[in-house]
């Protein structure tokens, strides 16, 4: 008899890998049946052992993606940070494609570098420049059903301006007078000087996006925190367990077109492989982001042919900024060298499989006023190294290293070394600099150390990127012209024309001229261009695998605007 | 008797507040060390290219504009007021933010230990009793294999076999029993290798001492002799490194936690060490440190409880 329960409960098993809860009290009953009639400890032993396999099979019953689980449509997504208190006004530990899910701008940055309307309806720039004037959308109504109107926006203002020496890095704070109400639907936003890239640092993730009455604290201080998370965004946070997972549900009281799906579960997977593992198990509905999983697993699962892949347009720029402030970088020609020396569709396409665009300029054509005539330099190694020579390296007999004055052509190349893309690329550098006569050190740091050295000096070459739409070209230019930054300033400094350039910096961003303006940006892109200060490597893109139970998408080219609301399972 | 194990608990608990001063001035003044500042970690982290204005403000904000010592005083009076201070990144008590990860940690540091205990100690017995058998050879070499294992590579390894393959656990995450089983058994295993190794070492030097023959000669049967004389001798001694496994698994199983994305005080040191979250260092570390002195001291009490010979010999 006891046999036989056995078998029926190996065969129950094998054959219900994921059984209902109810598997698991029907399987004790068994067991406890058995044990009755059953007098030899050794067998009721075996008995145990195949209770707690049971028990732990049914209790294995939802590993699967929620898809159409209870009736609703869920999309389930892995995230490596928590989504943090969703306050629209403050930074970490606040994710922000969770922030953008919820909170909306003004107006809205699109892929090919336009500005188009979002909570304000149009807008009008006064004629020197220093006033906007915004209509607002009439009509839109926060989750909790109250309504977005001037109060409301200028209760946001205020707040974010209480704390403006927190977003200083935004140049538009810095000049900001006030804003104020023109009638319920109206509000002036009234600068002391001109400054041209307001809407794009509007259509920013944060800090300028807004939040609900409700969810304002005593003495509106958003800084310190918020009570809730109300917005006017398509999606409202459901259920959150803090670094676990979080659950947005549809807005219903969204303005705009609405989402497709009922649900977006954002589990928080801290590693990339175990995001990747978790998708491969069906645990997820797709991956989206760059750098969310290594390239290489992108490769295997794409190359799998189980699931959909696709790629965004390019958003930022992976390059390598040299420090000319001293050593061997000092003279064009080396820099010059070293951008024939490598050969960067193979750097490229080794690397990251094909999933990057090679760059040849430092922005993607669609970046606005980047769209310029530069002449790339292209892999000639021979004329990598006659300019090495013509710059007083010499290659002498029996060295494999070029000498001047005695001193070696030596230099030292950090990367960040946690950074599954950077270190195999620095090492392939490494390879084609050596073949030219160029030793580099390479040296794998934390992320913030190599930039600290650049700063400071200390090394000559490191992994840069730029920081994308919308903020880019101008927060590039900006950042450019300050000390401590980003690097650039101190990158540039040994440039004969390094003060010309910090000129035409602060004249572009004051400027009220369109035509004046691009040809600054045209001046200041070429000079950067044609003195070598940086090697574009690749345009990074947003890589994204979701199964194929999803509808095909195309994904934006934002870091943290995924489109979850044109999302949608096939029929 | 009792007096002197008092008396042995007190001097210890004494030294107990020296020894965490140490450690808190220690990782305190070390973590300053480091030259980058954490108010432009978290500018940088946050997307934000950091400003003077920025920075200063931040670290108004965050106490760090202070002199060194005044905030050492601060936070060690925080640390008094069993607040832990204030993380730089959440904004939340310290105390508050380990609190709600310390459970997630213990439940797997038991689980996996326990489980470790249960096979460990049968099949380093089983395997010292039956020294040139196949099953001390098979004994061997798996307690080899799985000391040598990584664990990263144990856990995706499980996970690609149990999850993937087998469907039978969820890859990560935590809520259900199915969830726990991965993680302890990646933790479990390589603590499992080690373990059958030390204890069949006792086992087999225990079974070569004199009394065991005169247990043999007085009629004893194997079975009480190895439970109630063998196991008690060799288990004694191994205690205190029992305890320290059991620290090591409090402190946080950091490459487990990871994998699996469990929600542990281990992931969250990680965290914090990206973001220069320096309260939450300081305040792990000497939790961290208090856990092992607590650990330390009940493994000394129990190896006094189990074998007296010990407490004559020390401390009195």
């Amino acid at each position: 008899m006891q046999h036989l329960l056995v078998l029926f409960m190996l065969f129950t098993f094998i054959h219900n890998p994921q059984p209902e809860k109810g598997w698991g009290i029907f399987y004790l009953y068994v067991y406890l049946h058995t044990l009755k009639e059953e007098i030899m400890l050794k067998k009721s032993c075996l008995l145990l052992v195949i209770l707690i396999v049971s028990l732990l099979a049914a209790c294995s019953a939802d590993t699967k993606t929620d898809a159409n689980h209870s009736g609703k449509k869920t999309i389930s997504i892995g995230w490596p940070l928590d989504i943090g208190p969703l306050n629209p006004h403050t930074y970490l530990p606040n994710q922000m494609t969770a922030q953008a899910m919820v909170y909306e701008s003004l107006v809205e940055y699109n892929d090919d570098g336009t500005i188009s309307p979002k909570l304000a309806e149009k807008w009008k720039v006064s004629d020197d420049q220093t006033t906007y004037t915004f209509y607002l959308r009439e009509g839109v109504k926060y989750s909790d059903g109250s309504i977005f109107n001037a109060d409301n926006v200028i209760r946001n203002f205020n707040a974010i301006l209480e704390n403006r020496k927190a977003h200083s890095w935004m140049g538009m704070v810095k000049h900001i007078d006030y804003v104020k109400k023109i009638d319920d639907y109206t509000v002036a936003l009234k600068l002391d000087e001109p400054y041209y890239p307001v809407l794009n640092e509007l259509a920013f993730v944060r800090p300028f996006r807004f939040l609900g009455d409700a969810g304002f604290p005593k003495n509106n201080a958003t800084s310190k925190g918020i009570k809730t998370a109300v917005g006017t965004g398509p999606w409202v946070l459901k259920e959150y367990k803090k670094d676990k997972y979080a659950i947005f549900k549809r807005n219903d009281n969204y303005w705009g077109e609405k989402p497709k799906v009922d649900e977006v579960k954002i589990k928080i997977i801290p590693d990339s492989e175990s995001i990747a593992l978790a998708f491969e198990n069906q645990e997820l509905d797709l991956i989206y982001g760059r750098g969310i999983v290594s390239l290489d697993n992108y490769t295997y699962l794409k190359d799998s042919g189980n699931y959909e892949t696709a790629i965004s347009e390019p958003l930022s720029t992976k390059a390598l900024l040299f420090n000319t402030q001293s050593g061997p970088l000092q003279q064009l020609k080396v820099r010059q060298a070293i951008h024939y020396a490598i050969n960067k569709q193979s750097l490229v396409s080794t690397v990251t499989h094909g999933t990057e665009k090679v760059a040849d300029t430092l922005f993607w054509d669609a970046i606005p006023y980047a769209d310029i005539d530069l002449k790339a330099l292209k892999f000639d190694s021979k004329k990598a190294k006659s300019l090495l020579n013509e710059a007083g390296w010499k290659l002498e007999n029996g060295q494999t290293i070029r000498t001047k004055d005695g001193q070696k052509l030596e230099l030292d190349l950090t990367y960040i070394a946690t950074d599954a893309i950077q270190k195999p690329m620095a090492e392939m550098i490494q390879g084609e600099l050596a073949k030219v006569g160029i030793k580099l050190d390479i040296k794998g740091t934390d992320v913030m150390v190599g930039l600290h050295q650049l700063m400071n000096d200390e090394t000559d070459i490191n992994f840069w990127r730029t920081n994308g739409p919308p903020t880019d070209p101008h927060n590039f230019i900006n950042e450019s012209a300050i000390p401590n930054a980003s690097g650039v300033y101190e990158a540039k400094r040994g440039l004969a024309e390094a003060k010309d350039l910090n000129k035409k910096i602060q004249q572009v961003l004051v400027s009220t001229d369109e035509e004046k303006r691009s040809q600054l940006y045209k001046e200041i892109l070429t000079t950067m261009h044609d003195e070598a200060l940086f090697y574009p490597i690749s345009y990074e893109t947003n890589n994204v695998i979701y199964q194929k139970s999803m509808q095909k998408f195309v994904p934006r080219a934002s870091e943290y605007d995924i489109p979850y609301t044109i999302m949608d399972f096939k029929k | 008797m009792k007096k002197t194990l008092w008396l042995f608990c007190l001097k210890r608990l004494a030294s107990l507040p020296i020894i965490l001063l140490g450690v808190s001035l220690l990782t305190f003044f070390l973590m300053r060390i480091v030259p980058i500042e954490p108010a432009e970690v978290i500018l940088r982290l946050s997307g934000v290219t950091p400003t003077t204005e920025s920075i200063r403000s931040l670290e108004k904000e965050m106490g760090l504009n202070l002199p060194l010592f005044e905030q050492y005083w601060l936070w060690l009076k925080d640390v008094l007021s069993l607040q832990f201070g204030t993380s730089f990144v959440s904004k939340l008590p310290v105390a508050e933010e380990l609190l709600s990860k310390f459970p997630a940690t213990v439940l797997l540091a038991i689980s996996s230990f326990v489980l470790a205990l249960t096979i460990s100690v049968p099949s380093g017995i089983i395997s010292a009793l039956y020294p040139y058998s196949l099953i001390n050879k098979f004994v061997r070499m798996l307690s080899i294999i799985s000391v040598s294992l990584p664990t990263f590579w144990l856990g995706f390894m499980l996970i690609y076999i149990f999850s993937i393959q087998l469907n039978l656990f969820p890859t990560n995450g935590t809520g259900s029993l199915a969830h726990l089983i991965l993680p302890t058994c990646t933790l479990a295993i390589p603590i499992i290798g080690l373990f059958t190794q030390t204890i069949q070492t006792a086992v087999t030097q225990e079974l070569t001492k004199p009394y065991i023959d005169y247990a043999y000669q007085r009629g004893l049967s194997k079975k009480t002799i190895i439970m109630k004389h063998v196991l008690k001798h060799t288990l004694t001694p191994l205690l205190s490194l029992f305890g320290l496994t059991l620290g090591n698994l409090m402190a946080g199983a950091i490459v487990v936690e990871q994998v699996f994305s469990w929600p542990g005080v281990g992931r969250y040191l990680i965290e914090s060490i990206i973001n220069r979250d320096y309260p939450v260092i300081q305040s792990y570390v000497l939790i961290v440190a208090t856990l092992y002195v607590c650990i330390n001291l009940c493994t000394d009490i129990l190896q006094r409880i189990f074998d007296p010979r010990i407490k004559e010999s020390t401390y009195d």
